[in-house]
């Protein structure tokens, strides 16, 4: 009898069956990329590492870290993709990363990735509450590698897929709206910028925010971390009763929350991940933030093998609550949206989670002028439409600035300028249209 | 199937065997009537696997309902035009445009869920997708970088910003391209490429499922034979894809357009559309 929750047996293995699980997974991954991936090969040779050295996870620190700009360096050379990380060739769909960094990472999925990326998926919604019955809502059909996985879980459970006209980016949140509307999915799947375009478009529309969500009964954020009191701000806005967080990275990282909120646990299937210091890698205690690395656990497609992100982690100490085995993690934001101020440094979940602490204003949307920065001044643009500014306006800079110990000045924008996946953390003057 | 279970059509009919033909904004008006998002032509009862939001400005959308028939049909309508263009096996096919358009969902099994074979599929070739807003043409043209395809397929509208980052970012298309498809949700696209490059269009009526596309060749548009043309009384075409299964298309109203008999070397069974 599985637990309310659990997707299959897996998810109440002991930890040491998890991790012999991993061990072998792994090792048949370092196999795969030392007989075939040239690149693996270069690397491995580099540093005189065999498979044959792996026996427990461990050992994975006998490896170098491979960072993001050497993946690109090795294109630049190249001129050509692929790279030599990539296995497989049949039924082959080519995916662009979302480049969130301007920077373009291709993937190759083969039809074998779908046998994995299938069972990885179905878990992760499992746990984030989906069940079959409803219609999916296709987030950004084709061209990104999370609505390829949806597609799996559609098939497999089987839903009914419904497919809206353009894309998740603000300007299309009227068509997604009237789709959520038209069809009542129980479940949906989105990115964090786009929960606050929908609750925009539907106050324009003269609706409640929570008419908007009507019949949602969870909701997944990815994109972004969300602290608690986003969350229950999120659930008072939307009216959803679950809202979980979700972690996602086109190269492999995928994180969900449990039942018990208490972080994200890693969907076994796809990588394990460690999080090290984030300018040594060398391995960090638990609950300590730095980089997060993760490794891939199954041996086809584009294999990253202890491969920084670019994102910044804390992994969570001791067992979680619910029982499942698999390690927790949050992702804290990127490595390149850390905020020098002076001697300090954050990064934008600090600044919303100060926010929320000094004065109680949550869900706020704003970015950091870059022109500030450059002048050792935490300088906020903050977004008016959709929050209460009088309660805190005159409040704010000051308990900011004793919050984080650095000097902030606070600016109060009509709108700031979106892109795909929001407001970008910071943003040059020039870029604000005209003020 | 008979239409008379399609309320649309059914409340249409002007006598049993007398359907009248039908556009877009007839649909639209019913829709908006009946507050039904299918628009009354939906088999009722009948639970389509797909469900897809039609490009355009109607407030509320419209919805295609697409069951297994469906999706197969109009995957062959469109692998038909991919084989007409000369795409075959190994060939990496580029498809810039929103992945709401049957352009690219029905590209490739891994893009839709319940397709059982796209076009890429069926001839061995491999799409790459871009997201289709003008503000991602730098990312497509990294994609031409590294990949060189051999086709791309567009939304007409982005061809501009595409050959503006082109020449920005010092790519030519010229170099690897050996064909470009320009299409749009309705109709045929009036744009032209920059590049010397055989650019051929489509011919499309998403209402309908329907979709025709240039011939290099004969420069006519070649009609799949999945569908089945008539000359209405008052000169216009109509169209009917009898693939349908849930969502029947019955006179569709496709436009003032020759109709050519069959006789392009390329495909000597097409029949073949000449825009007018
Ligand atoms: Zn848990």
């Amino acid at each position: 009898m599985l637990k309310e929750g659990f997707w299959d047996e897996m998810d109440s293995w002991p930890r040491a069956r998890l991790d012999r699980y991993w061990t072998r997974r792994i090792r048949r991954v370092l196999d795969v990329a030392y007989n075939s991936l040239p690149f693996y090969q270069r690397r491995f040779q580099q540093v005189g590492f065999s498979p044959s050295q792996f026996r427990s996870l461990d050992d994975l620190r006998r490896l170098p870290v491979t960072e993001r700009g050497e993946l690109l360096n090795a294109l630049k050379q190249a001129g050509r993709y692929p790279i030599g990380i990539e296995r497989g060739h049949e039924e082959v769909v080519l995916c662009v990363s979302s480049g969130t960094e301007g920077d373009v990472i291709f993937l190759s999925f083969p039809r074998q990735w779908a046998d994995m990326e299938r069972q990885a998926t179905l878990r992760a919604h499992w746990w984030a509450g989906l069940r079959p019955g409803g219609p999916i809502l296709i987030s950004a059909p084709a061209w990104h590698i999370y609505a390829l996985g949806q597609n799996l879980l559609a098939r497999a459970l089987p839903a009914q897929a419904v497919i809206v006209w353009g894309t998740y980016s603000p300007e299309f949140a009227s068509h997604v709206l009237q789709a959520i509307r038209a069809f009542s999915p129980q479940f949906l799947g989105l990115f964090l910028p786009f929960v606050f375009s929908l609750v925009a478009e539907a106050r324009r529309r003269g609706l409640g925010p929570s008419q908007a969500f009507q019949g949602v009964k969870n909701l997944m954020v990815v994109g972004a971390p969300i602290t608690p009191a986003l969350r229950r701000h999120l659930q008072e806005l939307t009216g959803v009763e679950r809202v979980v967080e979700a972690a996602g990275s086109s190269e492999g990282l995928l994180a969900v929350e449990c039942e018990v909120g208490q972080g994200l646990h890693l969907v076994p299937e796809k990588s394990v991940v460690e999080v090290l210091d984030a300018a040594t890698y060398d391995p960090i205690p638990a609950g300590q933030q730095g980089a997060v690395v993760i490794t891939n656990t199954w041996p086809w497609g584009p294999l990253y093998i202890r491969y920084a992100t670019g994102d910044l982690g804390v992994m969570y100490p001791g067992e979680c609550p619910c029982g499942r085995p698999s390690p927790r993690i949050k992702v804290m934001g990127r490595r390149s949206h850390l905020l020098r101020v002076g001697q300090r440094s954050f990064l934008p979940y600090d600044v919303q989670q100060a926010m929320e602490e000094a004065v109680g204003l949550v869900g706020a949307t704003f970015a950091v002028l870059w022109e500030g920065l450059a002048k050792g001044c935490l300088h906020l643009l903050v977004q008016e439409e959709g929050i209460d500014a009088r309660a805190v306006r005159s409040r704010l800079k000051k308990a900011l600035e004793d919050y984080l110990d650095v000097p902030v000045k606070v600016e109060w924008a009509p709108s700031l300028p979106m892109r795909w996946k929001g407001v970008p953390p910071v943003i040059r003057r020039e870029e604000m249209g005209g003020r | 199937m008979s239409v008379d279970s399609i309320p649309f059509y059914r409340d249409r009919m002007e006598s049993p065997s007398c359907l009248p033909p039908w556009g877009l904004y007839d649909w639209l008006e019913y829709a908006q009537a009946h507050q039904d998002p299918f628009g009354g032509r939906k088999l009722p009862g009948a639970l389509p696997l797909v469900v897809v939001q039609l490009e355009g400005p109607s407030d509320p959308p419209l919805y295609l309902a697409l069951g297994r028939q469906e999706l197969r049909g109009w995957a062959r309508a469109v692998t038909y035009l991919w084989r007409l263009w000369g795409v075959g096996p190994g060939q990496i096919i580029a498809l810039y445009d929103y992945g709401s358009s049957p352009m690219v969902f029905l590209a490739h099994r891994r893009y839709t869920p319940h397709l059982q074979r796209g076009a890429a599929d069926a001839l061995g070739a491999k799409p790459i997708c871009n997201d289709g807003l003008a503000s991602m043409a730098p990312r497509m043209v990294e994609i031409f970088r590294y990949l060189r395809p051999q086709g791309l397929i567009v939304r007409a509208e982005l061809v501009s910003p595409l050959a503006h980052a082109c020449r920005e970012m010092g790519v030519t298309p010229e170099e690897f391209l050996s064909f470009v498809v320009l299409t749009e949700a309705e109709g045929v696209p009036k744009a032209a490429v920059p590049w010397r490059v055989t650019t051929l269009k489509t011919w499309r009526a998403d209402a309908a499922f329907f979709v025709a596309g240039e011939c290099p060749l004969c420069r006519l548009f070649h009609v799949p034979p999945l569908y089945r043309l008539a000359r209405h009384e008052d000169g216009t075409l109509l169209v009917s894809a009898p693939f349908g299964e849930i969502f029947p298309v019955v006179g569709y109203r496709l436009g003032p357009a020759h109709l050519e008999k069959p006789g392009c070397p390329r495909e000597s069974s097409a029949w073949r559309l000449r825009p007018c």
